[in-house]
């Protein structure tokens, strides 16, 4: 790939020595003196080096490749003196610099043969001329956009110490600037030299901008893939001065979504280009940016850096590739002493506990250890001490109970003695503190939300029902589960001991209230107890938590939950999936026909892991659950933990809770979370939403409504809904365009006058914040003029910025150990303090007057966090010291994972409650939508009104392959828990051309009904696409005064066919119009469509596509094709 | 691992009136150290080689109860072999192997510092206690923080090995391989320990138990600590003679637990 990327010109290398130094112009400097010069005293204030020539990123000479660890080179001058300064990551704690850390520069200067060399490390010592001035200090930083602390290094360089008076113009210099890195070591170079010697070309130029690359943005790039690519040139001069980027980006383009390992995308450079054209006033600055997301590591990209002048003088050049996890594995700071680490955490909320871990190595075994923790005052409130009485310590986990610790910072300090007597610390640090959102009980209000009733209770029966759903306890656990009206079971749910079924027990009824009724039964079966605590919630939702309380030690060879259901209702199944699955294969998840164990392939199953949701019935009657965590089951490892099988006329659903023979000798409890379907019917009025697709316009008739509102205006560095100085014109402008459109001028200067307005207090206060991507609040157009604001709402987001991490980070994260700078979109744990917050920030955004709540992510969270959520240890290992750039590729040994299906129920549950106790009623019900692209889990979307869906892997078959019926009738159509869905599409493809696949979305929204997509890329220029947009929602779809019949809706529909694949979305208007959306899910067939249900007597067929008049209802449809006909009444 | 089935047919623990009885009768019930498991022929066990020889499950440790273990052995060929050892390995928690110094303790040498002890010494000096003496010749080791009632068993404070023990009229004297890098003022209670391997012999008078022509039964009470959380059985064999051909069978090997 270097071959097909280089510029073509050739490097042409001056030779200037015999000894070997060279000057080569691949990589060029020609900028002019510094008007303002920095103070030489280790700190870069804002725009202190301005006027410098800044590039980020050292290239490796071993991988040719940007290092991973980050640093700058700053150059410049002014008639005193050459400026130099390098801006770098510092190890992370307990590490430190060391005298293999230095920086370098190396000046050639015109007509010599060797260059004066400056070479240093923190302290100052090194290759340092008399009469330089050094100056270091560590400290946060944007060049890294503080993650973690950098060092940075000053230099003042007397031109008499490179044997010069001054910098003539035009006179070319050699230049090179280094980082050397130690421990792993490693060289990133500013220009990678071919062969010893060479050099930069560096040109002092009076006429000349100064032009720099200021780097790859703060948008978390090794992490998130986001990128923010800036090219930066400051006119010096007192005229105009007109500057070109030539500059591009070329790589592999990311799929839609997280396909990077998609093979078939290989091979397919993209070039991205980072370019303009600017003229600049004098003292101007102009930026050459580009922004793009998804730039996911894996194949090395190129960054070809070239600005010039109109006057087609070079001022800056410069070639790098990278990528990010090639040169991880390379180099990374890496401890080779093996230092010891320690890990700590309190938990406010867990008992007031706080967990320590220290971690040693064989490489420096350790005499002693003294773990303390004091107070802001350093008044020691707890001391663990271990000796290793001659031998290593060995690594040690302990715990203590702080109770009532007053509000106020705290530190933990592990200091370890060596055997020799030398001492390592490492310090961790929490806090204690108050926030308004504590304690408010927001979302817990006892009420229901529409369109759900009061249970009824039967006492008598003790049958429950809840608005479709219901249950008859006995028999086990239910003798009955019913789904609109009907008992699906074909024997009682049951759980299995030893192969022998245990009786219902004795039930008792604990309580009794509109929205929560509680049972409890008890079993004793010989030396076995089991206590069975059943919590119905309004919604049809049943927590039973199971306590087993062996009253003498019981050996157990198996122990299982039995679900039998009635075949009938027995076919179709899901369960969480993998994005990539969807992508690759044909996700059938019909239930087999067969006798004896079916094999439900169409699940993502693990040996040894049970499914945390599973789902199976009809598309609509059925019986889910989720379960968070396995903690306390015996399971084989080497297969899975459960079957599907057909028995005569039932299908039994068996869940393994031992299948590892295990001896209980104390009490435990597990948790499922039971929900029959369908929870509740599709509030059909949501079918009005369309949006911009790209380049696609709102459709003509269609309710505009996305999740584009911002979260984040500062950015990912601040608060969620920081603003600055407390402005929040940016939320009430969004509410107040409610409705309108607002032109790209009107929006272009809603954008300028904020910044006018704010740029100083952000420069001050806020300095990682992005002014390009505050701008696009205001410039992105899809965000403004929405008929219903739906706010996106991130739970899985966590940010060691918040005020409120160092109190709630062991709490939130989704390791056993908090992560101290972990900074990430797809970590938290929703705990309930963590809803807490977000139910504060939720309801201001209804204050504002935004409608609804979208929730991302889902269903991330849990992990593995042995307090706050249900990880547990299953077997000893190492704890590992993380960090936010490595906490993801972590698996720390022996933990057995846990999910959080609990915590989203409970978001989704408060958040339709808030919304309803602040009267926010949309279409009558409260709008949660939940971003459910790997399952519309019934338990979690039973309070919501629409989702998310699809958004998988794009590139491969088409729609039809990758979402086959039964993946419709199963999940997509959000039957089972009464939701409209609101499908992501893309129509990127390696094995169609993008128009054909273009053709298969088209034939698969009109088959399924799935009109309200959102969001990605659809081909631009696809007219039958634009069309069937503005004919369908004008035409009246998901209106309420019309019907809008999808061919899996209860309602039948008035226009049949007789081809059997066919399937069809029909909108039946009062005035005797009615459209037909075909959709053929088969092989070509011809079809004949019966239109005398519509009873329209006689009537006129227009096809939409090409405006005939059609003379036959019958038609020939191509494989996955598509028609679209108006029917009127004459 | 056959059990004694007295009670319920569901359930699956043996009980003798409160007893319990553990048969490791299969291949399966135990294996070496490492996992490999041994020949299992005619009902018996073979062990051949070097062998730390246990069963395959750790026991939780009942205070409550206490254990008894027994085996009949035989030489597998007319050739004499060398005593085997019986034995229990104690576990901690997290299932690792407690070694001997933490547990074995040396009789009447429960004492006190008679000086401070700093970090760095190496040298420690412990008042003498009534009636003791030194015993066997194993090394021992001192343990800090021991109880007279012996309920800091197993106690992971102590020290490295020592190189020197001298008993002298009213202390002892003991040089520390390593210091201990901990500070103790005097009268910290101490006690010595020996420091062995992994294994408690169940008699400690009688180590080695050596096979004959006939069938011999040997075993009895597992001492116990009651700090001790989970144990395994243990036959500890040792012939490093390589290729060799001798063989000891073991029968009837149990647990039982009253």
């Amino acid at each position: 790939m270097q071959k097909r990327f280089l510029i073509a010109a050739l490097s042409i290398s001056t030779a200037v020595s015999a000894l070997g130094y060279s000057l080569s112009d691949e990589t060029l400097l020609r900028f002019s003196a510094m008007p303002e010069v920095p103070v030489i005293d280790g700190k870069i204030d804002y725009n202190e080096w301005k006027y410098a020539s800044t590039t980020f990123g050292g290239i490796s000479p071993k991988t040719k490749l940007m290092t991973f660890r980050q640093n700058d080179f700053r150059i410049g001058y002014d008639d005193k003196f050459v400026y130099f300064s390098i801006t770098s990551e510092i190890p992370l704690p307990p590490q430190t610099l060391d005298k293999d850390d230095c920086v370098e520069l190396q000046l050639l200067p015109p007509g010599k043969t060797k260059p004066v060399v400056i070479k240093y490390d923190y302290s100052g010592k090194g290759q340092v001329p008399a009469g330089v001035k050094i100056r270091s200090s560590i400290a946060y930083t944007t060049m890294n956009a503080e993650q973690g602390k950098c060092w940075i290094t000053e230099a003042a360089i007397p031109y008499s110490v490179l044997g010069v008076s001054k910098f003539n113009d035009g006179e070319k210099w050699g230049l090179q600037m280094i980082r050397h890195w130690s421990s792993k070591k490693e060289t990133g170079y500013f220009h990678l030299p071919k062969k010893n010697g060479e050099m930069a070309t560096f040109i002092p130029d009076s006429k000349a901008p100064v032009c720099s690359f200021d780097g790859f943005g703060l948008l978390m790039y090794q992490n998130a893939g986001n990128y923010m690519w800036t090219y930066r040139a400051e006119n010096t001069q007192k005229h105009k001065f007109g500057v070109i980027s030539k500059s591009y980006r070329s790589g592999v383009n990311a799929a839609a979504t997280l396909d990077i390992t998609n093979p078939d995308l290989i091979g397919k450079e993209v070039k991205a280009l980072i370019a303009g054209n600017k003229m600049l006033n004098p003292g101007e600055t102009a930026l050459f940016q580009l922004h793009m997301v998804a730039q996911f590591a894996g194949k090395p990209r190129l960054l070809y850096s070239h600005l010039k002048g109109y006057n087609n003088i070079d001022y800056y050049k410069r070639v790098m590739f990278w990528d990010t996890s090639i040169s991880q594995r390379a180099a990374t700071y890496k401890d080779e002493i093996g230092l010891p680490y320690l890990n700590a955490g309190y938990y406010p909320s867990y008992g007031e506990k706080l967990r320590v871990a220290a971690s040693f190595n064989k490489k420096l075994p350790i005499a002693n250890v003294s773990i303390t923790v004091r107070n802001s005052k350093g008044k020691v409130l707890h001391r663990f001490s271990r000796s290793g009485f001659g031998r290593p310590v060995e690594d040690f986990e302990d715990e203590v109970i702080l109770k009532n610790l007053p509000v106020d910072s705290y530190t933990v300090t592990m200091e370890s003695m060596d055997m020799n007597g030398k001492t390592y610390n490492h310090v961790r640090t929490f806090a204690i503190a108050k926030f308004p959102w504590q304690g408010l009980n927001l979302g817990k209000e006892r009420i229901i939300i529409p369109p759900f009733k009061p249970l009824k209770l039967n006492k008598q029966t003790r049958e429950i029902h809840a608005l479709l759903t219901g249950y008859k306890i006995g028999g086990g656990i239910w003798n009955a589960v019913y789904a609109e009206g009907e008992n699906i079971l074909a024997a009682p749910i049951q759980f299995v001991l030893n192969g022998k079924p245990l009786p219902a027990g004795n039930i008792k009824l604990l309580s009794a209230e509109k929205d929560r009724i509680v049972y409890e039964a008890t079993v004793t079966e010989g030396k076995l107890k089991l206590i069975l605590n059943q919590e119905y919630d309004y919604d049809g939702f049943c927590k039973l938590t199971t306590k087993i309380i062996p009253l003498a030690p019981i050996k157990v060879k198996s122990f299982e939950l039995h679900i039998p259901m009635k075949d009938k209702y027995a076919k179709y199944y899901a369960t969480i999936r993998g994005n990539r699955p969807r992508a690759q294969g044909k996700p059938d998840t019909t239930i087999p026909a067969g006798q004896g164990v079916l094999d439900i392939k169409g699940a993502l199953q693990e040996n040894g892991r049970v499914m945390n949701y599973f789902w199976f019935g009809t598309a609509y009657k059925g019986f889910s659950w989720i379960i968070d965590t396995q903690k306390g089951f015996s399971i084989e490892k080497k297969k899975y933990p459960h079957r599907m099988v057909r028995n005569g006329n039932a299908v039994i659903f068996v869940q393994d809770i031992v299948n590892r023979q295990t001896v209980w000798d104390a009490p435990w409890e597990f948790t499922f979370g039971f929900s029959p379907t369908p929870v509740k019917p599709i509030n059909k009025n949501y079918r009005t939403l369309s949006t911009w697709m790209y380049d696609y316009p709102l459709p003509t008739g269609a309710d505009k409504c996305n999740m584009q509102v911002e979260q984040l205006p500062l950015g990912d560095y601040y608060d969620v809904q920081a603003v600055p100085n407390g402005d929040d014109y940016y939320y009430r402008q969004i509410v107040a365009s409610r409705g309108k459109v607002i032109s790209d001028a009107e929006r272009n200067r809603m954008a300028d006058a904020y910044i006018a307005k704010h740029k100083d207090w952000i420069l001050r206060n806020a300095p990682l914040a992005d002014f390009s991507l505050i701008r696009k609040l205001f410039t992105t157009k899809r965000a403004w003029g929405d008929h219903y604001m739906l706010m996106y709402n991130d739970p899985a987001y966590y940010s060691y910025r918040w005020k409120e991490a160092e109190m709630y980070k062991a709490e939130w994260l989704p390791f056993d150990y908090p992560v101290d700078d972990a900074l990430n979109e797809y970590v938290a744990n929703k705990t309930p303090e963590y809803i807490d917050k977000m139910l504060w920030e939720m309801r201001r955004y209804v204050r504002w007057g935004l409608d609804g709540m979208n929730f991302d992510c889902f269903p991330l969270g849990g992990g593995r966090n042995t307090v706050s959520m249900g990880a547990f240890r299953e077997k000893p290992g190492r704890v590992p010291l993380m960090y936010n750039h490595n906490m993801l590729q972590f698996v720390p040994e022996g933990i057995i994972y846990a999910r959080n299906f609990f915590g989203w129920r409970e978001l989704t549950k408060r958040t339709a409650h808030m919304l309803y106790t602040e009267g926010k009623l949309i279409h009558g019900v409260p709008w949660v939508e939940l971003h459910a692209t790997d399952a519309a889990v019934p338990a979690v979307a039973a309070f919501c009104s629409t989702v998310i869906t699809m958004e998988c892997g794009s590139a491969g078959k088409d729609y039809f392959d990758r979402f086959p019926e039964s993946y419709v009738l199963s999940d997509l159509a959000g039957t089972q828990a009464g939701v409209a869905p609101r499908p992501i599409v893309s129509t990127h493809s390696t094995k169609l051309t993008r128009a054909e696949q273009v053709k298969s979305l088209i034939s698969w929204i009109f088959a399924y009904g799935m009109m309200n997509y959102c969001d990605q890329g659809v081909l631009k220029g696809q007219k039958d696409f634009r069309v069937q947009r503005d004919a369908i929602f004008g035409f009246g779809y998901g209106r309420p005064q019309n019907k809008t019949i999808a061919f899996y809706d209860k309602e039948p529909q008035p226009i049949t066919c007789n081809a059997p694949m066919v399937r069809t979305t029909q909108v039946i208007r009062p005035d005797g119009k009615a459209l037909l959306m075909i959709g053929n899910t088969g092989d070509k067939v011809k079809v004949k469509f019966d239109l005398s249900g519509l009873k329209y007597g006689k009537y006129k067929v227009t096809d939409l596509f090409t405006g005939k008049v059609l003379t036959s209802t019958e038609l020939e449809l191509p494989r996955h094709g598509y028609a679209l006909w108006k029917i009127e009444k004459l | 691992m056959k059990k004694s089935i007295i009670l319920s047919s569901m359930l699956t623990v043996a009980c003798f009136a409160g007893a319990a009885e553990y048969v490791f009768d299969s291949q399966a019930d135990c294996r070496l150290e490492g996992g490999k498991r041994l020949e299992f022929k005619d009902g018996c066990h073979v062990l051949k080689g070097a062998c730390h020889f246990m069963t395959d499950k750790a026991f939780t440790n009942n205070p409550a109860k206490k254990y008894k273990l027994f085996a009949d052995i035989k030489r597998g060929t007319n050739q004499k072999t060398s005593g085997l050892t019986f034995a229990v390995m104690y576990l901690d928690e997290k299932g690792r192997t407690i070694q001997t110094r933490e547990y074995l303790t040396v009789p009447n040498s429960f004492t006190e510092l008679a000086k401070p002890m700093k970090p760095t010494d190496k040298v420690i000096t412990l008042k003498k206690p009534a009636n003791f003496k030194k015993g066997y010749n194993w090394p021992v080791v001192v343990a800090f923080e021991a109880k007279a009632d012996e309920s800091d068993i197993p106690n992971p404070k102590v020290t490295t090995k020592t190189s020197k023990v001298v008993i002298g009229a009213d202390t002892i004297t003991v040089t520390l391989d390593k210091p201990t890098f901990a500070a103790y003022p005097a009268g910290t209670k101490v006690r010595l320990h020996y420091a062995l391997a992994f294994y408690r012999p169940l008699n400690i008078d009688k180590f080695y138990n050596h096979p004959t022509d006939k069938w011999v039964t040997i075993g009895g009470d597992v001492p116990m600590p009651k700090g001790v959380k989970k144990f395994k059985p243990v036959i500890v064999y040792y012939d490093w003679a390589k290729g060799t051909t001798k063989t000891v069978l073991v029968r009837n090997f149990k647990l039982i637990e009253e």
